[in-house]
């Protein structure tokens, strides 16, 4: 510095390694962590447990197993339907149709929640529109979808969406609102138009809750494809599940359903890598330093 | 201070500001020359940083005048709050460089100049690392650094430094004001901090609370002597004067 002074300042640091391992660590609260793995194992376990007292109680005829099923029938459901790839087929439908409608329904969610920050009258204008349809119940809905995008693929699509872009547009809306006003006033004070203030604070400012917005909506989206399959459809999850249920073929509907459930582990699985790429600098804050 | 101090880069005329029927600030009147730095303390709640909206522009008052010579040509005013507003999703680079984006500054552009900022602000080596890395003193420099990067002719302080310890207070007050004030920069500070105030500032306005009013001017030397903060917290004149403001506020 031009004073002449020479003043101690610490050197700088290195920065912390992002995501390093180590078998116990302490996160911000004190909590202390183990590595994942540990609570793969207790999962593993518990469900081990839980699935041979099962299969016990149907075996000893306790449980019958053509009300409830049992761990070894709905074994053999998914081995066959590996075999015959039908429930591969039905799974990659299913899985398409969801993430297809999480995709659209998150865009034009995001889109529209953020872009509401723009004008305070179209805000106040729509908010009745937005929450009677936070009120509807999108499956009241599906025969409708039906009619209007037909019996194909795209009616569990519009389905999917319309389970997801409600939710996502109140969370990006409600993180545009909650942009820091100081900080707003910092940037018109530098002389930002309002344009530039929305692109270089408002928008980011929202990606946090837009976030959030993924992980609530993931689940809602294959909900809203099974929704659209029950409704009318030769193929899919929703189909095989429906087809099953109506011939009381308890397995086939659970291990369709955990089927579902995998795919909802997979959706949000890849929501947390794009939320570690897009919400970098939080992970940073939160790995420790 | 430069000899030609004729130029008022900021004039208040017996200014009263009210809010409803609460009256903030009654009848203030003071200049800010060129080249001048002002510091304006008193109890909280006394209307200083009322005071300080006026002279951004923010607010009209119930009465008296405002004149903002660097408004009215359009020239740049640089803020500093107490917060330090950085971008949680911004490196030290990126939100140095916030300011010249914000004013349409191509982002390569922004983020290269940025860089070469760094260094004058004690930041050298800080580049990558975000807000959430950095300890407040750190923070409250980049704070700076972006506001200077506008290279603003009037620099706006709302108690700046209030929220850091007192060693790392002591140094930003070297390395940031008193060389901004060496520069011939024009600023205005709001503060409660009397020994702040008293430190690095050409002139000390003393405000009385409710309604705010001047309550005395000082001219105090320290700032010209060249000294550092804590140096000049030793000379003997410093604690006569801190003292008299501190009384002046009291009563």
């Amino acid at each position: 510095m031009s004073t002449g002074q020479e003043l101690s300042r610490p050197a700088a640091p290195e920065l912390p390694a992002v995501g390093r391992r180590s078998a116990r660590r302490q996160d911000a609260a004190g909590r202390r962590h183990r590595s994942v793995g540990v609570a793969i194992v207790l999962d593993v376990v518990l469900l081990a447990i839980a699935l041979v007292a099962w299969q016990y109680a149907v075996n000893t005829g306790s449980v019958s197993s053509l009300l409830y099923g049992s761990p070894e029938l709905i074994w053999q459901t998914v081995l066959r339907g590996i075999g015959s790839g039908s429930m591969i087929r039905d799974a990659g439908i299913t899985a398409v149709e969801a993430l297809c409608g999480f995709v659209i329904g998150n865009v034009i969610g995001a889109a529209v929640g953020v872009g509401l920050w723009y004008s305070r009258l179209v805000e106040q204008m729509l908010r009745p529109a937005i929450a009677f349809l936070g009120a509807t119940p999108i499956a009241a809905l599906a025969p409708i979808v039906v009619v209007w995008a037909g019996t194909g693929v795209s009616s569990k699509v519009v389905m999917s969406a319309a389970s997801v872009v409600v939710t996502a547009l109140v969370l990006a809306f409600d993180g545009a609102r909650g942009t820091d006003p100081l900080q707003i006033r910092m940037l018109r004070s530098m002389g930002a138009p309002t344009r530039r203030i929305f692109r270089l604070l408002v928008l980011p400012s929202s990606v946090t809750n837009i976030c959030g917005g993924l992980r609530l909506t993931a689940g809602l989206a294959l909900i809203g494809a099974i929704i659209g399959e029950f409704i009318s459809s030769d193929s899919g999850l929703g189909h095989a599940i429906l087809i099953a249920g109506s011939l009381y073929d308890v397995p086939t509907v659970l291990a369709n359903l955990i089927v579902v459930g995998f795919l909802s582990l997979a959706l949000l699985g890849g929501v947390g890598r794009l939320e570690r790429v897009i919400l970098r600098w939080r992970f940073l804050a939160l790995s420790g330093e | 201070m430069s000899s030609t101090m004729t130029t008022a880069t900021v004039a208040l005329d017996d200014v009263t500001v009210r809010f409803g029927d609460y009256t903030a600030v009654e009848d203030v009147s003071f200049e800010v020359p060129e080249g001048t730095f002002l510091s304006i303390v008193g109890p909280s709640g006394c209307g200083k940083s009322t005071l300080l909206n006026l002279v951004s522009g923010l607010g009209t008052p119930a009465s008296g005048s405002v004149h903002n010579a660097v408004l009215a040509d359009g020239g740049r005013i640089g803020y500093m709050f107490q917060r330090d507003l950085l971008l949680d999703w911004r490196t030290v680079t990126q939100n140095v460089a916030l300011g010249l984006e914000a004013q349409g500054t191509p982002r390569r552009v922004a983020r290269t100049k940025a860089a070469e900022l760094l260094p004058t602000y004690g930041l050298a080596g800080f580049e990558s690392f975000y807000p959430c890395q950095l300890s407040g003193g750190m923070r409250q420099r980049a704070a700076f650094a972006r506001t200077m990067s506008t290279e603003p002719t009037l620099l706006l302080l709302d108690e700046p430094f209030s929220a850091l310890d007192y060693q790392t207070k002591l140094k930003l007050e070297a390395e940031l004001l008193l060389v901004f004030r060496r520069s011939g920069g024009t600023a205005v500070m709001v503060t409660h901090d009397i020994d702040e105030a008293v430190a690095v500032s050409d002139v000390v306005l003393v405000m009385s609370g409710r309604p705010g009013r001047i309550a005395a001017v000082h001219e105090v030397p320290f700032a010209a002597t060249g000294l550092a903060p804590f140096e000049v917290r030793e000379i003997e004149g410093f604690g006569h004067y801190v003292r008299k403001i501190w009384q002046e506020i009291e009563s």
